[in-house]
């Protein structure tokens, strides 16, 4: 199967201290909106034709050119449209996710931030990455890290995330779900 | 007199009262003996023939506690070795998937070949003198390994049934759809998380529990709005004959919602599920006739016996593969018939990922359920307790038109109620032919129970 990169969008070099300052704070308020489970906010945030996606991903030999980074066909954990999303999120709003009460405590933290212009000058290339921690409940916790490469466009003057690749570092998910976004 | 080992064993489950031990799903000791009794002797789910198409292809994946290499040969047959070098023991294949001639060791560099033969030994005159038998040393091969409709599944009691007949009445179910369907693809690779349970209690879950449905998944059926959706919150009861429930000798069981193809696939994807399954409905009604091609457009959840579930129509397919007492690695792969066409495929594997994935908005809420139930049977107290499949005890019969035994409603236990019999001759007989000497009375075994025993 012939793959088209799942960015094509190319770096045109580096962007100003304050695209970037504002490109920070932006997901600074993102990871806090996400820590505070305002999932209607985090959604709006977006473009409306925003993909967000999570490769499952295999262990294989450094010879085997498998490239699942870029293959939307291949098992996902997320592979989501804005509709998409917005129903995973409408379970928690019917307020009978039972795994989600009593609710998991989140905290998201950010680093790594770099901010690419892209030929549209309304879009940039922004790497980070994170650290997601949650606990629920005496037993569960998690501390799952990885690496985002995200597409942000200025609409009508506001950041909105466009293109989100995650990749966990995991190859294999040490815990029972992913009730969280990244 | 003391009890020997087997009876005690056998005391764990009571098949007349429909009950079992609460310890069944956290005990060290009886984690082990399955090993050896349950994984040791039952045919293991390894991969499906599309995720090894080409000679050299592999994957590699457990059977029990052991863990294997599965490769295509030359010859298309397919050969699964312990994942173990024959010289001092170290895991010899470190991927989980690829294509090679052969494997080579990371300890000393003994390689063999894609079909198990030790090829290469560094310095091997120099060092051992013409003395090593290297075909003494090939890879240790799994005998008995059998394909099913192209699933592949592995053995490693050279006393156990063919695959076939230990699939026996369950076979006819699993046909309509692996077989007259036109066949079906796994999409992978799987997705692989780990949950803190007992690889027994998603087992049951799928072998027969529609119960929990309506009221464990309330959130997912109101945000998905599938065709399952006026389950939802328990305000509603699928009515009779809206289902069925089937167990069989060897403890595969299934849960049959009829006419319900499009399963837990969300409203979006309804309509042109439906359509397709009624398209291929009509063909497979003349030839089956309307009762056996029913099974076909319906939602079936079932359990091969030991860990290998599925969700037909939902797309889904899992092995739960045991680690440890409470420790269960999950393997989730969707599930597509070979002749859809190729963007239906993607839609459905983008979709049993979003409801059965790991993200799974339908998969969150069992997890916490089965974690739960394990966890709770390292109570002192608790373990000693016994839990209840009593629901529909007593109305099991013997169906003219349907293979095996069949539960009296849509919603019941009379597949934990299988499963549990045919487990309980397994972990307390010494050799498959007691196993088949206690089975051999299977049917009156379940069918005179009674809750107040």
């Amino acid at each position: 199967m012939t793959q088209t990169a799942y960015f094509q969008e190319q770096s045109t070099g580096v962007a100003s201290f304050e695209i970037i300052s504002e490109v920070e704070q932006t997901l600074y308020r993102e990871a806090r909106i996400l820590d505070e489970e305002r999932y209607k906010e985090w959604v709006d945030m977006m473009t409306d034709d925003v993909h967000y996606f999570m490769p499952g991903l295999q262990t294989r030999y450094r010879k085997d050119k498998t490239d699942y980074e870029n293959n939307l066909s291949y098992m996902a954990f997320y592979n989501d449209n804005k509709e998409e999303l917005l129903k995973r999120l409408a379970r928690l709003e019917t307020g009978t996710a039972w795994s989600e009460d009593p609710a998991t405590r989140y905290c998201h933290l950010i680093t790594n931030v770099e901010v690419e212009l892209t030929e549209d000058l309304d879009e940039y290339l922004v790497y980070s990455n994170f650290l997601a921690y949650r606990n629920r409940n005496e037993r569960d916790e998690d501390s799952l890290i990885g690496m985002r490469k995200d597409l942000w466009r200025r609409v009508k003057g506001q950041l909105k995330l466009k293109k989100r690749r995650i990749i966990l570092k995991q190859n294999m998910l040490i815990s029972k779900n992913l009730n969280v976004y990244f | 007199m003391t009890k020997s080992s087997n009876e005690k064993m056998a005391d764990l489950v009571n098949v007349k009262a429909g009950v079992q031990k609460h310890q069944i799903h956290n005990d060290e000791a009886l984690f082990a003996l399955e090993m050896e009794k349950v994984f040791g002797r039952s045919w293991l789910f390894l991969t499906h023939e599309c995720s090894i198409p080409n000679a050299g292809d592999y994957i590699t994946t457990r059977m029990g506690l052991d863990e294997v290499i599965v490769v295509r040969q030359k010859d298309q047959s397919i050969k699964v070795f312990l994942n173990v070098c024959r010289h001092r023991g170290v895991r010899l294949c470190v991927t989980d998937a690829g294509n090679a001639r052969g494997f080579v060791c990371n300890y000393h560099g003994w390689s063999y070949g894609a079909n198990g033969d030790l090829q290469g030994v560094p310095f091997e005159e120099a060092v051992y003198k013409n003395r090593l038998d290297k075909c003494k040393n090939s890879l240790h091969e799994i005998a008995r390994v059998e394909s099913y409709h192209g699933f592949v599944y592995g053995c490693l009691d050279p006393d156990a049934p063919d695959l076939k007949d230990y699939l026996g009445d369950f076979a006819w179910y699993l046909d309509i759809w692996m077989e007259e369907s036109g066949g079906i693809e796994l999409i992978g690779p799987p997705a692989r998380c780990f949950i803190h349970a007992n690889w027994k209690v998603p087992s049951e879950n799928f072998v027969g529990d529609a119960y929990h449905v309506g009221w464990t998944h309330t959130s997912a059926l109101r945000s998905g709005q599938s065709v399952f959706a006026p389950l939802a919150g328990n305000t509603a009861l699928p009515p009779e004959g809206a289902g069925l429930q089937v167990t069989s000798k060897y403890g595969h069981g299934l849960g049959v919602l009829f006419d319900a193809y499009a399963g837990v696939n969300g409203a979006e994807m309804i309509e042109d599920l439906m359509a397709w399954g009624m398209a291929k409905y009509a063909k497979l009604e003349k030839k089956l006739g309307e009762k056996r091609a029913r099974l076909y457009k319906s939602h079936l959840n079932g359990t091969i016996f030991p860990n290998n579930s599925f969700l037909t129509g939902s797309g889904v397919f899992k092995v739960w593969q045991p680690h440890e007492p409470t420790k269960t690695e999950v393997y989730t792969w969707a599930m597509v018939e070979k002749d859809m066409p190729d963007e239906l495929k993607e839609r459905i594997a983008k979709s049993v990922q979003r409801t059965f994935g790991i993200a799974g908005y339908w998969e969150s809420e069992d997890n916490d359920n089965m974690e739960s139930e394990s966890h709770m049977a390292g109570g002192t107290i608790a373990k000693e307790k016994v839990l209840n499949a009593q629901m529909g005890l007593g109305g099991d019969f013997q169906d003219p038109d349907y293979p095996g035994l069949v539960g009296e409603s849509a919603i019941g236990e009379t597949s934990y109620r299988g499963y549990y019999r045919f487990y309980r001759d397994l972990i307390s007989s010494s050799s498959w032919e007691e196993v088949n000497e206690k089975s051999e009375n299977w049917v009156e075994d379940l069918i005179g129970g009674k809750s107040n025993v």
